[in-house]
């Protein structure tokens, strides 16, 4: 994005418009072209703009992509959900998808780590629920024991992450 | 017959999961989001895993998943109070139109 910028604003190479764009790096402001910039020109500076911009660009594409990955999965199904010859348990699986999708928009946007910590909590417990439904259709039975596992799991790394947030130690 | 029941078990708990997982997106505290998804999301999942025990009744998978029971509903709580306690020492703020706060009077007591 600061690579584009720059090259759209290279043409017009006079005054700090040409500052501002030899500031922008391809990895973002180089700090003494910057403290120069800040120095001549302060009033150019809205780096803030492209900040907010950069991050509008990162949701759109994450969302295009779980867009794709839905649409591949209702129009392509794989072969093992093709096996199943049962449309609701289908339904079932997207239902739970959908959840999944929501704790990551939670674990992504959370403005506070608890809030964080709240929605993988979740994300463990609708795994086990995700393991439960895989297991009516397929018939296997270790299914099942993925779903015990990871409960073990999720509660053992729920209660580190509180112990965390509380700022203490372990043995306390 | 026995299968219908599993599956109307089955679509509650879905249903739960799903009203949870909103809940989560929607409330607008730590606390609240706490409240909702926690209880919902634990009683959908345990309503599935018994949809489970239902269609395969007392077969080694079936004993599987109401060990999963058992072990979520003792567990769920303790994580929740657990995260709820961390966030209000390392001083998450509650909701502005929240009008009760025992466990801070506690403190200062």
């Amino acid at each position: 994005m600061s690579l584009r910028g720059a090259e759209r604003r290279s043409p017009d190479s006079s005054g700090p418009r040409s500052l501002r764009s030899l500031a922008m790096t391809k990895g973002g402001y180089d700090t003494a072209s910057y403290a120069l910039l800040l120095q001549r020109a302060p009033d150019q500076l809205d780096i803030k703009g492209d900040v907010k911009m950069n991050r509008r660009l990162r949701w759109l594409l994450g969302l295009l992509i779980i867009i794709a990955l839905f649409i591949v999965i209702i129009f392509y199904p794989p072969a093992s959900l093709l096996e199943w010859q049962s449309i609701s348990l289908m339904r079932f699986f997207f239902i739970l998808l959908l959840c999944c999708i929501f704790c990551l928009y939670r674990i992504l946007r959370g403005p506070t780590p608890a809030d964080r910590v709240v929605a993988i909590d979740i994300l463990g417990i609708l795994i086990v629920g995700f393991c439960a439904v895989l297991g009516i259709p397929t018939g296997r039975p270790w299914y099942i024991d993925i779903g015990i596992a990871w409960a073990l799991q999720s509660f053992i790394g729920t209660i580190a992450l509180a112990k965390y947030l509380e700022g203490k130690g372990f043995e306390e | 017959m026995i299968e219908i029941i599993a599956y109307i078990f089955i679509v509650v708990g879905l249903i739960f999961d799903l009203f949870g997982c909103i809940g989560l997106v929607r409330l607008p505290d730590v606390y609240n989001r706490l409240q909702a998804s926690t209880k919902c999301v634990t009683l959908g999942t345990c309503s599935i895993l018994f949809g489970l025990f239902l269609f395969r009744g007392f077969t080694a998978t079936g004993i599987k998943a109401l060990l999963c029971i058992v072990f979520l509903i003792l567990t769920a709580p303790v994580s929740a109070h657990a995260i709820a306690r961390g966030a209000h020492i390392s001083g998450v703020k509650l909701w502005d139109k929240s009008i009760c706060d025992k466990y801070e009077e506690d403190k200062q007591s």
